[in-house]
């Protein structure tokens, strides 16, 4: 950490510093770079990002067309596949919503009813151990 | 190691809690099928499916919208393309998700979201508490909270399309509820110094520690 300090001083604080060039105005981010799975450091830029994203995205579409299994092929014929994928979508969105919406009903009534809005500060991990169930139970459709 | 250490603060914390906080978790582990009803039935492969091109969209458009990087959602697509693609394997003959395509799909996922968690509830859960003691909002709890459970989401996304893994992570909750009201948990000593449990106590705690 120390290290890691004193090596960010010395370069901010050296003739090739970045720090000068700030007050022209902010640049957006052109590299998309993170660490992941231990040591494993990933750096592309963002046109490979974008080549490798929509490439995905197309497999994912073809994947998905391919394996695709009319669940009741008798009753609906046609449009069936776009059908079940807004369905899918349905259920997804209603998952998400509800996964953001339960904790924050829960901590109103752990706030208001209970008036115990603050036990879940005691421990960062808190949050989770408390919102965590109803969360999920958001997510579970 | 990072997830390990995060179950054994978890565990610890558990074993911290006052008998009536215990209560309330007991309370929120058990109404977990009520939002069952809210969507109807939907075939799980089109959930699974939709879940895997919603997360390659969100990517690409984020991406080219130029906002910023859009990685984290490629990072959760690629595994769930990849065992969407192995899922005949697994399955054979019979049409349905295997449980095995679960597994692997979602070990990635799991671990950069919870990876992601573990940084924004460390530094932002101790700051939120600072604003919540000095204002009383309940406005940047309310964000916080969004936005844990935004990476909660991405750490169990597989939850969505599988009533069957609801199943069984109720079993394990209900496990778990039992173990925390049982006479067990009462033998073991409080580990911590303070509970905080109302803006009242967390006030006195900190003057205490204060001065």
């Amino acid at each position: 950490m120390g290290e890691n300090a004193l090596a960010l001083i010395q370069y901010l604080s050296s003739s090739d510093s970045p720090v000068a060039k700030l007050t022209e105005g902010y640049s957006r981010p052109t590299t998309v770079f993170y660490a992941h799975v231990g040591p494993t450091f990933f750096m592309y830029s963002f046109s490979t990002a974008k080549i490798m994203y929509s490439a995905l995205l197309v497999a994912s579409f073809v994947l998905v067309r391919l394996t695709f299994v009319d669940p009741a092929p008798a009753l609906k014929a046609g449009h069936g596949f776009w059908r079940e994928q807004g369905k899918g979508a349905i259920a997804v969105t209603a998952g998400i919503a509800g996964t953001l919406l339960l904790p924050n009903v829960v901590a109103v009534v752990m706030r208001s009813v209970l008036n115990k809005g603050m036990s879940w500060f005691k421990n960062p991990l808190a949050p989770i151990g408390l919102y965590g169930p109803a969360a999920l139970l958001g997510t579970s459709k | 190691m990072d997830l390990l250490l995060c179950l054994v603060r978890l565990n610890n914390f558990f074993v911290q809690l006052p008998s009536d906080d215990r209560l309330i978790f007991c309370f929120c582990f058990s109404g977990a099928m009520i939002s069952q009803y809210l969507v109807g039935e939907v075939h799980e492969q089109s959930v699974f499916t939709a879940l895997l091109l919603i997360q390659a969209f969100v990517a690409l458009s984020v991406q080219l919208a130029n906002i910023g990087s859009a990685a984290i959602f490629f990072l959760t697509a690629l595994p769930l393309f990849v065992v969407l693609a192995l899922n005949p394997l697994f399955v054979g003959s019979n049409q349905r998700i295997s449980l095995w395509t679960y597994g692997l799909g979602q070990f990635l996922p799991s671990l950069s979201g919870s990876l992601l968690l573990l940084g924004v509830v460390e530094v932002f859960v101790p700051l939120v508490s600072f604003i919540y003691l000095c204002t009383s909002k309940f406005f940047a709890t309310s964000v916080l909270l969004s936005l844990v459970f935004l990476f909660w989401m991405l750490t169990f996304s597989f939850f969505f399309p599988s009533n069957r893994l609801v199943a069984s992570a109720l079993t394990l909750q209900r496990i778990i509820s039992w173990l925390l009201s049982s006479q067990a948990w009462v033998r073991f000593p409080s580990l911590s110094c303070c509970h905080l449990r109302t803006s009242s106590d967390a006030a006195s705690c900190l003057e205490a520690s204060c001065s």
